[in-house]
């Protein structure tokens, strides 16, 4: 067999050759395309990525911003049921009050009306016993309306104390004995002995006043001493009011 | 078609000097792959039609079976490897024109490529270890390895060179006598089986070049890259 060194040559030159061609104009743009393509697809990723976690970022803030809305909605609601609760309460109490109110005010006027009615019975009763004792006594002996209140008054007005008497005296000479008929001499005496303890000038003046009924009483403007029927009536009477109210 | 595919037929002399068909055939390969190369990537996009998909799987093949057998990146020997590959395969394709012999069917380009596998092989190893690291691997693992290390860096390289010629060579030699003896139309078949053989002796050559540069390279390899792919060098 002929080996052709010239072909062989020629071969070899024509090996070099097409690397070279070969090189230049298909694996050199060919691979650099790819590695464009590839560093697109790289910057691609890398920006998908940059998005994503800004798209993580910012649905992590909806996220906060939802929870934040959340919590502040229950804050708000919390709130908004303390209020009503306060509110309801104060409503409740203020109900509860005015209607203790307007019960107390009820069981006042009621309590006040019974009080009235109970007292102008009282009254109608002591005029009545008034208007009794008024023909009782008329039926009695005069000096019924006087014998005993002397001697009353005097026990009275030595139980009151020094400066008492004094004050009831005062300067002022309106100091006189009240009798419900004018008075007899003796009775006058006796009177005048009676209240002798505050008369220090001699004789009072005497004052009729049959609305006392029976009786012997000592007025000035400092006061009175009271010594009639007509006023024990009345003291029986506010003491029955009293003993009905207890 | 020669009536013996052993002898070099001349196309035309330049002086003294005589150029054979193989050659000749050899320039309208190197035309097309170059002009098919410079038109089909003259326009490249990102945006990738089915031709750059086409051209981009060829080099992503290729780098991948570098890869997986140098274990290092590809971008050195992307080159070499492919050029081996696209160079034989077209060489051996060409045999489907009527009248067209391949030149791999022919002892003298089987050589011309086989040397410089051997030369790249050499080159690749004093680059990676070293002159003197490269030698030393020859006395690996004992010194007593050196005349079969040796041996064995001729032999590969002629048993490269003999594959390659023989199965083309040998597919030419049967699809000629079949035609003389059957018909215009019986060796259709053993043409298609040749299409099939000459593309696994493409993969074949290249594959078996990345393994000597694998070979010679030894432990001093460069990781390959997982992403981007490098430019040729």
């Amino acid at each position: 067999m002929h080996f052709d060194w010239a072909t062989f040559a020629f071969q070899l030159v024509n090996i070099l050759v097409l690397m070279w061609l070969l090189g230049r104009y298909f694996f050199r743009p060919v691979t650099k395309i790819i590695a464009e393509r590839q560093s697109e697809v790289d910057r691609l990723l890398k920006a998908a990525e940059a998005s994503q976690a800004e798209a993580e970022t910012a649905r992590g803030a909806v996220q906060a911003a939802r929870e934040a809305i959340a919590a502040e909605r229950l804050k708000v609601i919390e709130t908004a049921v303390g209020e009503a609760e306060a509110r309801r309460a104060a409503m409740l109490a203020k109900a509860a009050d005015e209607a203790a109110a307007a019960v107390a005010n009820a069981q006042q006027a009621v309590t006040e009306r019974l009080e009235g009615e109970q007292r102008e019975q009282m009254g109608r009763a002591v005029d009545l016993a008034i208007l009794i004792t008024h023909k009782l006594l008329d039926e009695l002996p005069a000096e019924a309306r006087v014998t005993g209140y002397p001697e009353r008054l005097s026990q009275v007005l030595n139980a009151l104390s020094q400066e008492r008497r004094a004050e009831l005296a005062g300067s002022d000479g309106t100091l006189r004995i009240v009798a419900p008929r004018p008075l007899t001499k003796p009775e006058t005496a006796l009177a005048m002995a009676a209240v002798g303890a505050v008369a220090q000038n001699g004789a009072l003046p005497v004052e009729v006043d049959a609305g006392l009924l029976a009786g012997l009483e000592l007025r000035s403007s400092q006061g009175v001493i009271h010594n009639s029927l007509r006023y024990d009536l009345g003291r029986i009477a506010e003491a029955l009011v009293s003993h009905e109210k207890r | 078609m020669n009536a013996s595919p052993l002898l070099n037929q001349v196309a035309f002399t330049l002086g003294p000097v005589a150029v054979s068909v193989p050659v000749v055939v050899t320039w309208g390969i190197m035309a097309a792959l170059a002009v098919g190369s410079g038109v089909l990537t003259r326009a490249l996009h990102l945006r990738a039609s089915r031709a750059q998909m086409a051209l981009e799987l060829i080099v992503t093949s290729i780098d991948s079976q570098i890869e997986a057998t140098v274990q290092s990146d590809a971008a050195p020997f992307r080159v070499l490897v492919g050029t081996l590959f696209l160079f034989v395969l077209a060489a051996n394709w060409i045999a489907v024109i009527p009248g067209v012999e391949p030149p791999t069917a022919h002892l003298e380009t089987d050589a011309a490529l086989a040397a410089t596998v051997f030369v790249a092989t050499i080159g690749y190893g004093i680059r990676a270890n070293g002159l003197w690291g490269y030698l030393r691997t020859f006395a690996e693992p004992s010194w007593v390895m050196v005349p079969l290390n040796l041996v064995e860096q001729i032999t590969r390289t002629l048993s490269l060179m003999v594959r390659l010629f023989g199965n083309v060579m040998s597919g030419v030699f049967v699809v000629g006598i079949v035609l003389s003896l059957a018909g215009l139309l019986v060796p259709i078949p053993l043409m298609a089986l040749d299409l099939l053989t000459g593309a696994v002796q493409a993969y074949i050559f290249a594959i078996l070049a990345t393994v000597f540069i694998a070979a010679a390279l030894g432990e001093n390899r460069q990781k390959p890259a997982d992403t981007v792919l490098k430019g040729p060098v």
